[in-house]
């Protein structure tokens, strides 16, 4: 075992975060390696830049005009669906627009002067 | 480093990230050659292979085009950008292949020449670098995040999707195991 070995193998705190500086500093690759890596990388981002003509968040922006204003539209149609009746409607004491349903009803069941008769 | 030293003021990744966000190609191209060199240190070290290291860069960069409308103006590119580089490093199908064996804790980490073998007077870091390739890619990530990025346990926890507690447990270990691997290197020589 070489004097460098018997070190190591009783490192104290402070060589092994000085060891762990190293590694995590120094570099990893060989240049060239390391160079055709970062241009294969590069390629790839001039290869996304190029394809796709936007992010997908700038073609999403151009939706969201078209999908509030939809989300408007469909809650005025639902307001206007869910609103109660004015006061003309149903009441009958104008006579502008007597319940039909219940007048039909009423006119089918209530016996004329000659039903009443027999 | 995969950050700027000092915080003042927003970096130029992040307005040429913002100007991308905006649909500026150009820019993202600027920004890819900003991020290449030190995303692909960090993912080596994380995966100690450099094909695999490459392919989480490329990864990362293809969800950074695509979901660039998740990212809040206002914030910092590089807390995000860490963090969906280290998604893609330690995607699960990734870490499995980056898994090596304890025996092969000898050998280099990658197996073309490294800067670590041409220095072979170096040995200490030789033999650090065979012992880190043996700890999982986690461990090494909050390694290299710490002692080679400075960063805090919290920005850690947030490049890892884990909280600071979580970080320390990951550093600790690391070190512990480190430090077992070098002794029992060491003890068999």
């Amino acid at each position: 075992m070489s004097e460098r070995e018997r070190r190591t193998a009783q490192m104290d705190d402070m060589e092994i975060s000085a060891a762990l500086a190293h590694w995590a500093k120094a570099p990893v690759l060989d240049p060239a390696r390391e160079a055709a890596a970062i241009a294969r990388i590069v390629a790839h981002g001039d290869e996304l830049a190029s394809a796709l003509p936007l992010p997908a968040a700038t073609r999403r922006r151009r939706w969201w005009p078209m999908m509030a204003g939809g989300a408007v539209a469909a809650s005025a149609a639902l307001a206007l669906l869910m609103a109660p009746p004015g006061p003309d409607v149903g009441t009958g004491a104008t006579g502008a627009a007597p319940d039909m349903p219940e007048a039909s009803f009423a006119l089918l069941f209530t016996p004329t002067p000659d039903e009443e008769w027999y | 480093m995969l950050r700027p030293a000092i915080d003042s003021g927003p970096d130029p990744e992040t307005l040429l990230f913002l100007k991308a966000q905006r649909g500026d190609a150009q820019a993202f191209r600027q920004l890819v050659g900003l991020l290449a060199a030190p995303s692909l240190a960090l993912a080596m070290r994380t995966l100690g292979n450099l094909a695999l290291a490459e392919e989480a860069v490329q990864e990362a960069l293809t969800k950074v085009w695509r979901e660039a409308g998740r990212f809040e103006e206002g914030r910092s590119f590089w807390p995000w950008w860490r963090r969906i580089l280290l998604n893609a490093a330690l995607d699960g199908r990734r870490r499995m292949r980056s898994v090596e064996p304890l025996e092969a804790a000898g050998d280099p980490v990658d197996p073309g020449p490294s800067p670590f073998e041409v220095a072979a007077e170096d040995e200490l870091a030789a033999r650090v670098a065979a012992a880190m390739a043996a700890l999982p890619p986690r461990q090494r990530a909050a390694l290299a995040l710490f002692h080679g990025e400075g960063l805090s346990m919290a920005e850690i926890g947030e490049a890892l999707g884990t909280s600071a507690k979580a970080v320390e447990g990951l550093l600790s270990r690391g070190r512990a195991a480190l430090k077992a691997l070098l002794e029992e290197d060491g003890e068999a020589r």
